[in-house]
């Protein structure tokens, strides 16, 4: 009898399928968005990250184009610097996303850079916005570095819970956020470990991960971010 | 409802022939308000309300339903995603349209708003994400983005607040997704399957509504067309009302930050904004989570106006609908009325004055079913179906009391039936409204 597909994944089914090949030796990855329920063959956004890891500082450059088949998308193009340590949590970032038409050009009044550096009080916020969130005493993230951190978590076979603030593309702060390490399940022949993240704010997302400690999928509700292999 | 008459200045907002009365109002140096209009795809009626929603964390919703103006009994004209919003950028229902159930296209020569204003010489217009009527694109209208997630429209109405020049007047339509992304979810729950645990004590659950086993009667078209989840355990019940809750919480960080964004622009000052959804959210009542039948969770939607003349906040029990969007935002940017819709302007209610005459609103669903919202009471009735619902929403506000055969009410089930039938003989329905159900072509 065929192991029951464990929930979080259910309606993903033909997206991992097409799971790419990452070894640990790979420092760049792809990813594409993909939808529940069948949505796997109609990629809706396509992510890239290159990880250049020091011995203190994580450096992560981000290429993520966001958007429904055959039509805009936004375009986010990052680079962030997170610390070495556990959660990769975030030190600097630049952010500059525009949004593009069906045909890829630019809506140039859509376009807005930031910079931001995290200070042990506040975020340093500089670019156009306002409002900045507040920063608490836990860790800031966001889910590019924690597509990195997880894969440090499970080489190191770290299965605390811990709390941090996640700020969602950079953008959005959700506090609290509790990341937790969800078992083990055997998905598409292969045995995957599993970490989930939610928050009030945050809708529960899981991370699975392979035997390499490199992250196979990010789902949550909607969508997920499937790995699609090295870049070539 | 017996309000008092109209003062001129409001009967010509009403009527769509406020330019001269709009003149009279602070403005930009261009002598007209932009507009902000944002419309997410199904919300809770009580969101803004100021109980709120019980285990949710929605600190902006909540400041909203305080500070603004907030239309508490606000209808969606029509019930389905694909026709609700059609109605609402239509100003006119779906009996009018065409579009009457999921799959139904509004007749392509019907105006909708975005096209009537980005006609408008004196303003420019864009969308946002998800908006405007179901596969129409309007010439002449400007696409900030497609429909690239909230976070996504978020960054770009960031970027547009920043980069736009306070030179000429604009409206944003901004289409917001909510409670509509849990429908994949909901269709992956196999009910021998739990759902994922999550590892949460009960008390992190959000009750459910008593009213989960409806006792209520379900006229036979809502029975096989917009059928309940079955066969759930109270676990997933749980686990659906707990995901939605965090989908709320989650938009309501997303609008934060976009109003922050916009009040520390240069627009700010000169930009009204508005929120509103295209349907309802049952929120689990009488076993619903999308909105399928016509009782008020399906119906009944959140409205609120941020007005920046010196309007303090204020609570409307005036029934309004989302056919009303139209007029009002016609009215507040000073332009034409949009021809043939059906709505009333709010922009009276929202400069002050009396609120327009009116008793009633009426909403459709899956061609046949219609219900009557006033002041008091919700009454329903399919065409050829024996059920007839009349609730009285203060007393039963869980619509679980039926009282149209109780004879005490039949003045009341009267008087509703006569305002539908005043209203559809108004109506220029379609030929496929006539059609009945089924053999209505899609």
């Amino acid at each position: 009898m065929p192991a029951v597909l464990h929930g979080s994944l259910v309606g993903f089914e033909s997206g991992l399928e097409q799971v790419g090949a990452l070894s640990s030796a790979d420092t760049a990855a792809r990813f594409a968005l993909v939808g529940r329920a069948g949505g796997a063959l109609r990629p809706s956004g396509s992510l890239t990250l290159k990880i250049d890891r020091g011995e203190k500082v994580v450096v992560i450059e981000v290429e993520q184009d966001v958007g429904r088949l055959n039509g805009g998308a936004l375009r986010s193009r990052a680079t962030i610097e997170a610390s070495s340590d556990s959660v990769c949590s975030l030190r600097s970032w630049v952010l500059d996303t525009v949004a593009v038409d069906a045909r890829g050009r630019e809506q140039h009044q859509t376009r807005l850079v930031e910079q931001a550096k995290v200070k042990s009080r506040e975020l340093r916020w500089t670019g156009a916005d306002v409002g900045a969130p507040l920063r608490s005493n836990r860790p800031v993230t966001c889910e590019w570095t924690w597509m990195h951190a997880f894969g440090e978590l499970a080489n190191n076979d770290d299965d605390g819970v811990r709390h941090v603030d996640l700020l969602e593309q950079l953008t959005v702060m959700r506090s609290a956020v509790r990341v937790q390490p969800a078992g083990q399940a055997d998905v598409v022949g292969r045995r995957l470990r599993v970490w989930r993240m939610w928050a009030h704010g945050l809708p529960p997302r899981h991370a699975w991960l392979d035997e390499d400690g490199q992250l196979v999928a990010l789902v949550g509700i909607q969508t997920g971010w499937v790995r699609r292999g090295r870049v070539p | 409802m017996n309000g008092p008459l109209l003062s001129r200045r409001g009967f010509m907002a009403t009527t769509g022939l406020a330019a001269g009365a709009l003149s009279a109002s602070p403005a930009s140096a261009s002598g007209a308000p932009n507009v902000l209009l944002l419309v997410a795809d199904r919300l809770p009626g009580d969101l803004l309300h100021p109980r709120g929603l019980p285990g949710a964390e929605l600190p902006t919703f909540a400041q909203i339903g305080r500070e603004w103006v907030r239309f508490d009994a606000a209808c969606a004209a029509m019930v389905g995603d694909g026709p609700g919003g059609d109605a609402l950028w239509l100003g006119r229902p779906g009996s009018e349209t065409g579009a009457m159930r999921e799959g139904q296209r509004a007749s392509a020569s019907l105006p909708d708003l975005l096209g009537w204003v980005a006609k408008q010489a004196q303003l420019d217009s864009f969308v946002a994400g998800r908006v405007g009527v179901s596969g129409r694109s309007n010439p002449g209208l400007s696409v900030l983005c497609d429909d690239v997630g909230n976070l996504g429209v978020l960054r770009a109405m960031q970027g547009f607040f920043r980069n736009r020049p306070p030179a000429r007047p604009w409206m944003v339509s901004v289409g917001l997704r909510s409670l509509r992304g849990l429908d994949a979810w909901t269709l992956a729950q196999s009910p021998d399957v739990p759902p994922v645990d999550l590892g949460l004590a009960p008390r992190d659950f959000p009750q459910l509504p008593d009213t989960l086993v409806s006792e209520s009667p379900t006229p036979s078209r809502v029975r096989e067309h917009s059928p309940r989840p079955s066969g759930w355990s109270e676990s997933h019940w749980q686990a659906a009302l707990w995901h939605s809750t965090r989908i709320l919480e989650a938009l309501d960080g997303v609008i934060q930050r976009l109003l922050a964004s916009l009040d520390g622009s240069l627009h700010g000052e000169n930009t009204v904004v508005m929120i509103t959804s295209s349907q309802g959210s049952p929120w689990a009542r009488h076993g619903r989570l999308r909105p399928g039948g016509l009782l008020e969770g399906s119906v009944r939607v959140p409205w609120a106006v941020r007005w920046p003349w010196d309007r303090s906040a204020e609570a409307v029990a005036l029934p309004v609908s989302t056919l009303d969007l139209v007029p009002t935002v016609c009215a507040t940017l000073g332009i034409p009325l949009l021809p043939d819709a059906r709505g009333v302007s709010l922009r009276p209610v929202l400069d002050g004055y009396p609120a327009p005459r009116r008793s009633e609103v009426v909403t459709e669903a899956l061609i046949d079913g219609r219900a009557v919202r006033s002041s008091e009471f919700r009454y329903i009735e399919w065409r050829d179906d024996p059920v007839v619902q009349l609730y009285h929403l203060a007393s039963a506000p869980a619509e679980d009391r039926n009282l149209a055969d109780n004879a005490g009410y039949s003045s009341v089930v009267l008087s509703h039936r006569a305002a539908l039938e005043l209203w559809e003989a108004g109506l220029r329905p379609t030929e496929r409204s006539r059609a009945g159900w089924p053999g209505d072509p899609p």
